[in-house]
């Protein structure tokens, strides 16, 4: 299916891209040049061909679980834009219907968020250290505006 | 003054026979960039103070006479998405602009260990998506063999400051050939080591199935040394391997008699230059030379790779990246909700080729187009690796060019995506497998240099390292250096 505007805008939404009208027009033209690109993956036949989704799947590495010190905490609320009592500050969280997009015309059925690919979330640049990093925008969570 | 061009090997010797002190060597590097960086942009931050101060505690360990770590006292430059604990760490982005990491990635670790001293964090293309080091956020870096050309990408700053003598060596990261591609444009060695042979804790996220952390140099002996210190299984790392790390320089001046080298026809196709074809024939020919045994081998999927690649690593970036939203670090662009504060934040952090990124990612993984996509190209990937692993059962390593072309100029695909994606056509395959690849110069077409570049089986660095040294050594192509002045 071929990327059109009303595409572009659905990917950005569900991307949480404020995108320029600029960049709505270029994105939508590469976009399409680049998924045309794509589609001579749709010339193999892969039917019996299993997915790889890491090179050294199938491997389970287990270490010792010591607990060990974490981060100071002063130091990584230090780099956020802003903190009260330890805790990171957003601003009000509005209720979810308002914020989730429809799909374009041609793509009703579809499911509205996007899945985050295996392993994809699972970067070490320190996710793990922080109790609160998801690899997602952080879900909702309703009411006061505070995610800690 | 200390000549900057040299191998960090013969640093090295120099510092141990105190021909020269740490401070001495670390001073004629900064004296470099300063005349220098100017017009090359190797470097997105420099702090000379703190280098001279790691220099100088070397050099009173070593007048104490106590022991030395294996790098004591040598700079190092690294790329700006390795984390670097109270130094700026931008990934050439602005939503990260500002920046201090709480903590060293494990590689940091691991070289401050070796004595080694940071000089400086390098530019890139932003979040290490690009291949020509035009979409860093702070400007492009420049190819000291020609400044009206790029350096390559994503680690075009390192590979810039290795070239010009700005730094003796640099950390690059590589996820689809952001090692290889710009060490062959600037006519230096490059190294993608295996997934899992260098941790990747601290390294920032971009394709996390496919990132590897790696030494860009003047020498392939300088490759054996830096990734000596680099790799081996982290525990902060899962994905980091449990397979035990060989002296890498122990068998290098081994020779090639014998060796089995793999020649694919899928690395003769079109978009090919000329220039490039004819230094890479000549290289097959110096290695046969070498006792080399040149077999034919076919890589059939070489024609699907770089779309298996954009859908796989843009998916996995597409995930990675959710996390800049303007909570945690870095910037934030107020609004009056959560959600829109997102999507303000994002628009105006995130530079062009990472938002087309997210949105092709996003797109691939969005329901609807998740099985005709992203879990087609998983299934594209399973046979890129099928066709190495063919390979490999009738040869010991495989060549391939490092790049189609010789460095471009500034500009001329920075508006054509798919154009600039072709540059990665030879290297992507290599990630997608998983498997360690060297560029190695080869010489030059039209005056800019030409990498070679050799594939191995997984955790097999020391076949590749000794085949590469074998090369460089019959060839004089290293001892070259681009012509470089201070501007007046």
């Amino acid at each position: 299916m071929a990327i059109d505007r009303a595409t572009v805008d659905y990917v950005a939404r569900l991307s949480r891209l404020a995108l320029s009208e600029a960049e709505r027009e270029a994105f939508t033209r590469q976009l399409r040049e680049i998924v045309d690109y794509f589609a001579r993956l749709q010339t193999l036949d892969l039917s019996a061909v299993p997915p790889t989704a890491h090179v050294h799947e199938g491997t389970n590495l287990f270490r010792e679980d010591i607990p060990r010190p974490s981060l100071p905490r002063d130091e990584v609320l230090a780099a956020a834009p802003e903190v009260e009592e330890g805790f990171f500050v957003v601003p009000a969280v509005l209720e979810e219907a308002v914020h989730e997009p429809a799909p374009p015309p041609g793509l009703e059925g579809a499911v509205h968020e996007a899945a985050p690919p295996p392993g994809g979330a699972a970067g070490p640049d320190g996710s793990g250290e922080v109790a609160d990093e998801t690899a997602g925008p952080p879900p909702d969570r309703g009411g006061e505006g505070r995610a800690g | 003054m200390l000549d900057t061009l040299l191998p960090a090997a013969t640093l090295i010797e120099g510092l141990r026979r105190r021909d020269w002190s740490a401070l001495e060597v670390v001073d004629a590097y900064l004296a470099r960039i300063e005349a220098l960086d100017g017009q090359l942009r190797a470097y997105l931050h420099v702090d000379p103070e703190a280098a001279r101060a790691e220099a100088r505690r070397w050099d009173e360990r070593a007048a104490r006479g106590e022991p030395l770590p294996p790098l004591a006292g040598i700079p190092v430059a690294v790329k700006d998405n390795i984390c670097t604990r109270g130094v700026p760490t931008t990934c050439g982005s602005r939503i990260l602009e500002g920046w201090r990491p709480p903590y060293d990635a494990t590689v940091m670790v691991r070289l401050r260990q070796a004595g080694a001293v940071l000089l400086g964090k390098t530019n890139l293309d932003e979040f290490a998506m690009g291949s020509s080091t035009e979409n860093s956020a702070f400007g492009p870096t420049r190819n000291p063999w020609d400044l009206s050309r790029v350096p390559g990408g994503s680690s075009g700053g390192s590979a810039a400051a290795v070239a010009a003598g700005l730094a003796p060596w640099a950390l690059g990261t590589d996820t689809g050939g952001s090692i290889r591609q710009p060490a062959a444009l600037a006519g230096i060695v490059g190294l993608k080591p295996t997934y899992g042979r260098v941790s990747r804790y601290g390294l920032v996220a971009y394709g996390s199935s496919l990132d590897q952390i790696g030494p860009l140099t003047r020498t392939v002996r300088d490759a054996a040394l830096l990734l000596q210190v680099i790799a081996g299984q982290d525990p902060l790392d899962a994905t980091s391997a449990p397979v035990p790390v060989p002296d890498y320089t122990a068998a290098l001046g081994e020779g090639i008699a014998g060796l089995r080298i793999g020649v694919a026809r899928e690395g003769r196709g079109e978009g090919l230059q000329p220039g490039v074809a004819a230094a890479v024939e000549a290289a097959l020919e110096v290695l046969a030379g070498l006792g080399a045994e040149l077999r034919e081998v076919r890589l059939p999927m070489l024609d699907y790779a770089l779309a298996t690649y954009y859908l796989v690593a843009t998916a996995e970036a597409s995930s990675n990246l959710a996390r800049y939203d303007g909570v945690r670090h870095g910037l934030r662009v107020p609004a009056p909700d959560v959600v829109e504060m997102f999507a303000r934040t994002r628009a105006a952090g995130f530079g062009a080729e990472v938002k087309r990124r997210i949105m092709l990612g996003t797109y691939a993984l969005s329901s609807g187009f998740y099985d005709a996509f992203y879990l087609k190209a998983q299934r594209a990937r399973t046979l890129v690796r099928r066709d190495f692993e063919a390979a490999f059962r009738e040869v010991d390593l495989v060549a391939l060019p490092t790049s189609p072309t010789v460095a471009f100029r500034l500009g001329e695909r920075v508006d054509d995506p798919l154009q600039m994606y072709l540059a990665d056509i030879f290297t992507v395959p290599v990630n997608m497998a998983g498997l360690p690849g060297i560029s190695v110069p080869c010489g030059f077409a039209d005056g800019l240099p030409v990498g070679l570049q050799l594939i191995g089986r997984p955790f097999d660095e020391a076949t590749l390292l000794r085949a590469a040294h074998a090369y460089e050594q019959a060839t004089p192509w290293h001892r070259r250096a681009p012509a470089l002045a201070a501007a007046a």
